[in-house]
């Protein structure tokens, strides 16, 4: 029981983290951009670049290469808004083809990864999987601690973000979009930022996985599964709904797991992901009734 | 000359998907991007109903479509009441389940090792040249049912709900029975392709159509502009083309398949940005 609270707290810490970096974007500018993927992989690139060039994990090469996958995550995510999203949204296409061109970049990015890595799963054994510490009668791993640590430190920021002046702004353009050009803000610059930030979170998001669980060039979709029902079943940008969303699949998401057998758990996360999707149009539904 | 015959039979399938796929997408305007699961869904079809019970494969070719658009009543609620966005993420979703579900249920279909020794269809001929008659009968099918339906009522006020859903609603017409009859009408016709494919390998497994084969249909569907009678099979032709000469580029095998998808995602966005409307569509009002 203590293992499965363990479990939960961390994999919850874990669809916390990669629900914050998408809500940031989903809340914004109302799009499902798939890039955050790519973001994911190319911060998770940086653990490959580290044990690579840089002879292994000291700390001041584990500091340059959280910082080298926010710039990368960030760069990833913001340069293919500034110069492709942003020239569909003036060519006013509809949302199918904006969510194509993201997914062509994820594309891209995905299968150079893969002929980077030459198609494997690369683990490094940075961090020992053994009992670290026990807090409250549970039990948790050092890749469990490092993840609810991130977490939190993940929602601080996020928090301070959306209270801050250019948070303020991005919930007026993710409002309406009108409106707030109307009324003075920099609609495109506020994007921009937030493209940034949001990819440079999920560029860390990518390195701690890789870190722990190893580097995988497909690793970027299967983690947009959980970031996408965590930002649309939180239904706004609130900390309190999204830690709560995150919470709850992962409960959900490890009971299922334990009952049926770790092999159903894609078949889970795509089924969340289906009526996650159906459930909020009926939420929205009956708001509107 | 059995290599031609081979990339011919493969084009014409493939373009036969890639038409399916333009009834609901480029005629219905119905972001279906969880297609992929109704060609997996055919070839087991055939595969289990041959290779495993022991049934004549014509038998399983007639059960495939009907098994297909069974499947498809999966997608009738998010196609019928999600914005696009949403139809296409919940579609892929389901599809991805699916894989996912025949990928695990190994009893029945034997998990990610798939089903081998699915017999081809038997005219009387070769092998060969029942499946090519099989593929080019399908193709031409395709062609012919396609210019069929664009012409007929159905045809046209699916492309008024493509094109305009409110002016549809205006006129008292129902978009969900209508979007429902070219999902299950674009699944059923899809299944065939995915058994022909089965019967053509001799061999079926989860990945004999992923998410990654989807987005080669959606990409010659694009190419040759969505709702066009012969856009899906320019498409198809300029695509398998390009990557059966890439064979004779003297790439690493262990990269080929990367190298495809990295092109084909090149394509997409190229096409999003400088043609959406494809090769032979023409620009839509907006």
């Amino acid at each position: 029981m203590t293992e499965l609270l363990a479990a939960i707290l961390s994999t919850g810490a874990k669809y916390l983290v990669l629900g914050l970096a998408f809500s940031m974007v989903y809340f914004a500018t109302k799009t499902y951009n798939l890039i955050l993927g790519a973001s994911f992989v190319v911060g998770a690139l940086a653990v490959f670049g580290v044990s690579t060039f840089l002879n292994g994990p000291s700390p001041a090469n584990l500091v340059a290469a959280i910082l080298i996958s926010a710039a990368a995550g960030g760069a990833m995510l913001a340069l293919p808004e500034r110069f492709l999203l942003r020239f569909l949204t003036i060519q006013r296409a509809d949302g199918l083809l904006t969510l194509l061109a993201t997914f062509a970049v994820y594309l891209i990015v995905e299968n150079a990864a893969q002929i980077g890595l030459r198609s494997q799963i690369v683990y490094y054994g940075w961090l020992p999987v053994s009992v670290a510490q026990r807090y409250m009668g549970l039990a948790f791993t050092h890749v469990q601690l490092i993840m609810i640590l991130f977490a939190a430190a993940s929602i601080i920021m996020w928090e301070a973000f959306w209270r801050s002046a250019a948070g303020l702004r991005a919930r007026m353009v993710g409002d309406d979009y009108v409106l707030a050009v109307i009324v003075g803000v920099n609609a495109d610059k506020t994007i921009s930022q937030v493209s940034l930030i949001a990819g440079a979170l999920m560029g860390v998001a990518g390195f701690v996985a890789g870190a722990t669980s190893g580097v995988d060039a497909t690793m970027g979709f299967p983690a947009l599964f959980p970031a996408i029902v965590v930002a649309i079943v939180a239904a706004r940008p609130r900390a309190f709904a999204l830690i709560t969303a995150a919470i709850s699949l992962a409960a959900i998401e490890t009971v299922v797991v334990a009952t049926v057998g770790q092999q159903w758990q894609s078949t889970f996360a795509y089924a969340i992901l289906a009526l996650a999707l159906i459930a909020d149009r009926l939420r929205r539904k009956s708001q509107q009734n | 000359m059995e290599y031609v015959l081979f990339v011919a039979i493969l084009l014409a399938i493939t373009a036969s998907i890639a038409g399916s796929l333009n009834l609901s997408m480029g005629l219905g305007g119905i972001p279906l991007l969880g297609h992929f699961a109704f060609p997996l869904v055919g070839a087991y079809v055939i595969a289990l109903s041959s290779a495993r019970l022991g049934l004549p494969s014509l038998l399983g070719l007639c059960l495939a479509p009907w098994v297909g658009a069974l499947a498809a009543i999966l997608f009738l609620w998010p196609c019928s009441n999600l914005n696009p966005e949403r139809v296409a993420l919940a579609t892929i979703a389901i599809a991805l389940l699916m894989q996912s579900v025949l990928d695990n249920w190994t009893q029945v279909t034997n998990g990610p090792y798939g089903i081998d020794n699915v017999p081809s269809l038997a005219f009387g001929g070769s092998p060969l040249t029942n499946n090519a008659i099989a593929a080019f009968t399908y193709a031409l099918l395709t062609i012919l049912g396609l210019n069929r339906i664009r012409h007929s009522q159905f045809g046209r006020l699916l492309t008024a709900h493509r094109d305009n859903p409110l002016l549809l609603a205006f006129w008292g017409r129902r978009s969900s029975v209508l979007v429902s009859r070219a999902v299950l009408l674009s699944a059923a016709w899809a299944a065939i392709g995915g058994a022909l494919y089965a019967t053509f390998i001799g061999y079926v497994s989860p990945n004999s159509y992923t998410f990654n084969s989807l987005l080669l249909v959606v990409v010659m569907v694009f190419l040759g502009g969505r709702g066009t009678l012969w856009g899906p099979a320019l498409g198809a032709t300029v695509v398998t083309l390009l990557f059966e000469m890439m064979r004779f580029l003297g790439l690493p095998s262990s990269i080929s398949a990367q190298i495809q998808l990295i092109l084909c995602g090149i394509i997409l966005l190229a096409l999003v940005v400088v043609r959406p409307h494809g090769i032979l569509g023409r620009r839509l009002q907006s």
